[in-house]
C-alpha cells in the first residue's frame, strides 16, 4: 500500500531534491504553530497574572480549553454553526485573493476597499429592491446583485493595475488612497444617501428581516455549498499555479522585474489578469459577508478592518492556495468562537483574541529563523545510526551525560562572584582553613614562648610550601593557562599568605 | 468665523503628525529599508505616552516633555525589534512590516485592557488621566489671550518640537557626515562597506531614529486628536501608511518630503473644517470633501507621471513617462550579505 502511496505525483513532490523546498516549508509550518503556541502560552500566563483575573486558567490551560473549544463549540450553540461556513468562506476568499497577488509580487492592499465599494453597492441595491418589492426580493435580484459585486469588485481592482501600469503609480500609494476614498463615498451614501443610517451612533444600514427568510440565499446548505465553491476556486489556483502555463507566468512575474523581456510574455496583461481575477474572488467575498453574514453595513472609522487580515491568512499559508484553506478554517474558528466562547466561558475579552492571530503572523513573518532548524532529521539520524549499531545509544546518551556534565561544570565555573569561584574554592579554602588553624595554635602561643618562635617559622615555610604545591597542582602557576579569574585567585592567595608573614615579622619586631 | 483659525489649528496637528511619520518612514527608507511599520510605531508610541500618562499620575502638563522622550526612546528599542527581523533574519521587509503592525495593535491592546480596568463581561472602558495627557499649550503660562478656538492653540508644544525636528533631520541627513551614510548604504551597500562605513550598524541606527520619529508622531495624535473624544482605542486611523506614499510624492528629497507633507496635511485640514463655514453649505457634502486630498494626491501622482518633450520630427510635443522609482534608493528592499558576491 506504501509502495503504491509513493508512486502518486503528490508524494512524489515530496522527494528527492526537487521536494525539499516543500518538505521545509510543510517542516516550517508546524514550527510556526508549535513556536506560536508556545509563546502564546507564557503570555497569557503572564497575563493572567498581572490581571489577577480567571484564576481557573494556566496559560497552557486556557489554550488546550481554547483548541477544545473549537471543535466542541460547534454543537454547544447553534448560531455557530450557522455562521461559521460563511465565515469562513469570507476569510478564504479573500486569502486567497491576496496570495494571488503576492505570488506574482504585487502588493493589493485594496483589498479592504474593495470590500467596502461591493458592500456599500450591494446594500443600497437590496434596500431598493427591498422598497420596490414590499420586502418579497427574488432569488434573481440577489443573484443581480452578487454578478454587480463581482464586477465593481473587479473594476475597483483594475484600477489599481492601469495606475501601476500606464501612469507609473505605485500600487501601495494608489491601493491606500482608493481605500479612503471608496471609504468616504460609502459614508456619504450611508449617512447623507437616500438608505441612511436610522441613528448617527451606530452609522449602520441594516436589511429588512423579511430579504433573508424562505429565500434561496437564506438557505443554510446554500452557505456550505457556497464554501464548497471557495474550495474549489482554490483547487483550481492550486492546478493554475501547478500546471498551467498562465499560471507560470503570473509567478514567474514575481521572481525578476524584467523577466517578461526574456520570456516574451506581456507583462501588463499578467498583471491586469492577476489583480481582475483577486477583485473577482473579493467580490464573492464580499456578498458573502455583508450580505449573507452580516446582513448591514457598518461604517466604522476607516476602511473595513477584515479586508487587512487577509494578509496574515494568505502568509500563514505561504502564499499556496491550498494553504490558504487551512490557515482560513483557524481564522474563521477564531472569529466564530470569540463572541460567546470569550465572554462565558474563559472569562477574558474577545479582543484578547487579536494576540492568537497576531502572534502567529509573526511567526510566520519570520518563519526564515526555522531555516536551519532540522528536527526531523536529527531525529531520523539517531534512529539510522541506533538501527545499525546497537552500542549507538548508550554511547549516544552516555557522551550526551558527559556533555551535559561539562556544560554544568562550565556554568559552575563560569559563575564567579567577585572573583570568587564556586567549584574551585574548596581546595583553596583548606589552605586558608589550616593557615587560619597555624595562626592561632602557633603565632599566638609563641607570643610568650621563644622556643616556640623557631617552630612557628619552620611550620610557616611548610605551609608555604604546601600551599604553592596545590597551586602548581591546581594549573595556578602555568602562564598558558592563566585566565583572568586564576590571575585574581593567586593574586589574593599570595596577599592572604603575605598578610600572615608580616604579622609574623612584626612579632618578632615587638620582641 | 473661525474657519481660519480651525484650519491652522487643524494643520498644526496633522502637519506635526503627518511630517514626522514621513521623516521616520524617510529615515529608514534611505538606508535602503522600506518601513510599512511606521503605523504600528505610532500606535505603540501612542499606548506608551498614556500607558506612563496613567502610570505616574503626574499633574503637570510640563511632566509630558520627560513623558514624550521616555515613551519615544522605548519605541525606539521596540523599532529594533523590526531592525532583527528584516535585516538581520532577512525576511521580506513588507511581511516584516505587516508583523510588527500586528504585533503593535495587539501589545496596544493588552496595555490598554490591563490599564483601563479589565472587565471580561463589558465593554472596556478605555479612559485614562485625559486631563494630563491634553494638549501642552504655552498660552496658558504666558499672558495671553485665552480663546478655546482662537489662534492661541498654535502655540503648542507640538508646534515648536516639529519645526525643530524638521530642520534637526535636514541638518542630520544633508549637512552631516553620519547622515550621509544613510544615502550611501541605501544607494549601494557594497561600495559603502568597501570604504569603512558599517552597513548593519547604519541600518540599525535608521530604525531606531524611524522608531523615535515615528512615536512622537503618535504621541501628538493622542494629545490632540484622542483627546478630544476622550478615547484612545489603540490605532491611529491608518495615517501611518499615508506617510509611505507622501516619501514617493516627495521623491525622497528631505526638503520636497517636507513640502509634501505639509501641503497634503494643508489640504487634509481644509477639506475637513470647510464644511462648518456657514455660507457655503457644504454640510451635505462634507465626506466627498474629506476624500478630497487623497484624489487631489492621486491626480497630482498620475499627471506628473507624464512630461511633454519637444518632439524633432513633428510640430505635437512627445509625451514621455517618468519613472517615480527612480528617484528611490537604489537597494531599497533588498538584502545586504557581505559573504556574498554580486554579479
Amino acid at each position: 500500500m506504501f509502495k503504491t502511496l509513493k508512486n502518486t505525483w503528490w508524494a512524489q513532490s515530496f522527494q528527492g531534491e526537487s521536494g525539499q523546498a516543500l518538505r521545509r516549508q510543510v517542516a516550517k509550518f508546524f514550527y510556526v504553530i508549535f513556536a506560536s503556541l508556545i509563546v502564546l502560552s507564557i503570555i497569557f500566563t503572564i497575563f493572567f497574572k498581572v490581571t489577577k483575573l480567571s484564576s481557573a486558567y494556566s496559560g497552557v490551560g486556557f489554550l488546550a480549553k481554547l483548541f477544545l473549544l473549537f471543535f466542541a463549540g460547534y454543537q454547544d450553540n447553534g448560531w455557530s454553526v450557522g455562521e461559521f461556513p460563511k465565515i469562513w468562506t469570507f476569510y478564504l476568499l479573500i486569502g486567497l485573493a491576496s496570495a494571488l497577488c503576492f505570488r506574482s509580487r504585487i502588493f493589493n492592499i485594496g483589498i479592504s476597499g474593495q470590500l467596502i465599494v461591493a458592500g456599500t453597492v450591494a446594500i443600497n441595491l437590496l434596500k431598493h429592491f427591498e422598497g420596490t418589492t414590499q420586502n418579497n426580493v427574488t432569488t434573481a435580484h440577489f443573484f443581480l446583485v452578487l454578478f454587480l459585486c463581482c464586477l465593481l469588485s473587479s473594476f475597483a481592482s483594475l484600477l489599481i493595475g492601469v495606475l501601476k501600469l500606464y501612469f507609473n503609480t505605485h500600487e501601495v500609494i494608489s491601493s491606500i488612497f482608493l481605500n479612503w476614498t471608496f471609504y468616504y463615498v460609502a459614508k456619504h451614501s450611508f449617512t447623507v444617501g437616500r438608505y441612511a443610517a436610522a441613528s448617527p451612533t451606530t452609522k449602520s444600514v441594516a436589511l429588512a428581516y423579511t430579504t433573508l427568510t424562505n429565500n434561496f440565499f437564506g438557505a443554510a446548505w446554500l452557505h456550505w455549498m457556497l464554501l464548497t465553491l471557495a474550495v474549489l476556486l482554490a483547487l483550481a489556483c492550486f492546478v493554475l499555479f501547478r500546471w498551467t502555463t498562465l499560471g507560470f507566468k503570473l509567478e514567474a512575474m514575481g521572481m525578476s522585474s524584467k523577466i517578461e523581456r526574456y520570456a516574451g510574455f506581456s507583462r501588463s496583461r499578467q498583471t491586469l489578469l492577476a489583480l481582475g481575477f483577486s477583485g473577482f474572488l473579493v467580490g464573492i467575498a464580499a456578498f458573502v459577508y455583508y450580505v449573507l453574514k452580516e446582513q448591514e453595513f457598518r461604517v466604522g472609522f476607516g476602511p473595513e478592518v477584515k479586508g487587512f487580515e487577509a494578509f496574515g491568512i494568505s502568509l500563514l499559508a505561504y502564499n499556496s492556495p491550498l494553504g490558504v484553506v487551512l490557515t482560513s478554517w483557524f481564522f474563521a474558528s477564531l472569529d466564530v468562537q470569540s463572541l460567546w466562547v470569550s465572554t462565558a466561558t474563559l472569562e477574558i475579552n474577545s479582543e484578547i483574541l487579536t494576540l492568537i492571530k497576531g502572534t502567529f503572523t509573526i511567526f510566520a513573518a519570520v518563519a526564515t529563523i526555522f531555516d536551519r532548524f532540522k528536527l526531523f532529521r536529527s531525529l531520523k539520524h539517531t534512529f539510522l545510526y541506533l538501527k545499525a549499531d546497537k552500542k549507538f545509544l548508550p554511547t549516544y546518551f552516555g557522551f550526551k551525560k558527559q556533555l551535559f556534565l561539562a556544560v554544568l561544570r562550565g556554568w559552575f565555573q563560569s559563575a564567579t562572584i567577585f572573583g570568587k569561584t564556586l567549584v574551585k574554592r574548596p581546595t583553596i579554602w583548606k589552605q586558608q582553613k589550616k593557615l587560619r588553624e597555624f595562626t592561632t595554635q602557633y603565632l599566638w602561643a609563641a607570643q610568650t614562648d621563644d622556643a616556640q618562635k623557631e617552630q612557628a617559622f619552620l611550620a610557616y615555610n611548610k605551609m608555604k610550601k604546601t600551599v604553592e604545591l596545590t597551586l602548581t597542582q591546581a594549573g595556578y602557576y602555568d602562564q598558558r593557562k592563566h585566565t583572568q579569574r586564576q590571575k585574581l585567585l593567586r593574586k589574593t592567595l599570595r596577599y592572604e599568605l603575605s598578610v600572615y608573614k608580616n604579622s609574623l615579622l612584626n612579632f618578632q619586631g615587638n620582641n | 468665523m473661525y474657519f481660519l483659525s480651525n484650519t491652522l489649528h487643524f494643520w498644526s496637528v496633522f502637519g506635526a503628525i503627518f511630517l514626522l511619520a514621513t521623516l521616520a518612514a524617510l529615515f529608514s527608507e534611505r538606508a535602503g529599508i522600506i518601513n510599512i511599520a511606521i503605523n504600528g510605531f505610532m500606535i505603540i508610541g501612542a499606548t506608551l505616552y498614556s500607558y506612563f500618562g496613567w502610570a505616574f499620575g503626574a499633574t503637570s502638563p510640563f511632566a509630558q516633555i520627560p513623558i514624550f522622550l521616555l515613551a519615544a526612546l522605548l519605541t525606539g528599542v521596540f523599532a529594533l525589534i523590526f531592525y532583527c527581523f528584516a535585516v538581520k533574519i532577512k525576511s521580506n521587509h513588507i511581511i516584516a512590516g505587516i508583523a510588527m503592525n500586528t504585533l503593535a495593535v495587539t501589545f496596544a491592546v493588552v496595555v490598554l485592557l490591563t490599564v483601563s480596568g479589565y472587565d471580561p463581561l463589558s465593554n472596556t472602558k478605555r479612559n485614562i488621566n485625559w486631563k494630563f495627557l491634553r494638549d501642552l499649550n504655552l498660552s496658558e503660562y504666558l499672558t495671553l489671550a485665552q480663546d478655546p478656538y482662537g489662534f492661541s492653540r498654535l502655540l503648542a508644544f507640538r508646534s515648536f518640537l516639529t519645526v525643530f525636528l524638521a530642520f534637526l533631520v535636514w541638518f542630520v541627513l544633508e549637512k552631516t557626515r553620519w547622515g550621509l551614510r544613510f544615502k550611501a548604504v541605501g544607494e549601494n551597500p557594497r561600495a559603502a562597506d568597501s570604504v569603512g562605513v558599517n552597513v548593519f550598524a547604519t541600518k540599525l541606527h535608521a530604525c531606531f531614529i524611524s522608531g523615535v520619529l515615528a512615536a512622537f508622531a503618535g504621541q501628538i495624535f493622542v494629545s490632540a486628536v484622542a483627546v478630544s473624544i476622550n478615547t484612545f482605542y489603540g490605532n491611529v486611523s491608518g495615517l501611518g501608511f499615508i506617510s509611505l506614499t507622501l516619501i514617493i510624492i516627495g521623491r525622497w528629497g528631505v526638503k520636497r518630503v517636507v513640502a509634501s507633507s505639509l501641503i497634503f496635511a494643508l489640504i487634509y485640514s481644509i477639506s475637513n473644517t470647510i464644511q462648518y463655514v456657514p455660507t457655503l453649505q457644504l454640510k451635505d457634502y462634507s465626506f466627498f470633501l474629506q476624500a478630497a486630498p487623497f484624489v487631489i494626491t492621486l491626480l497630482f501622482q498620475v499627471f506628473s507621471s507624464f512630461r511633454l518633450v519637444a518632439s524633432k520630427t513633428s510640430k505635437l510635443p512627445r509625451i514621455v513617462l517618468v519613472k517615480h522609482n527612480s528617484f528611490a534608493p537604489a537597494a531599497v528592499g533588498k538584502h545586504y550579505d557581505p559573504n556574498k558576491r554580486e554579479v
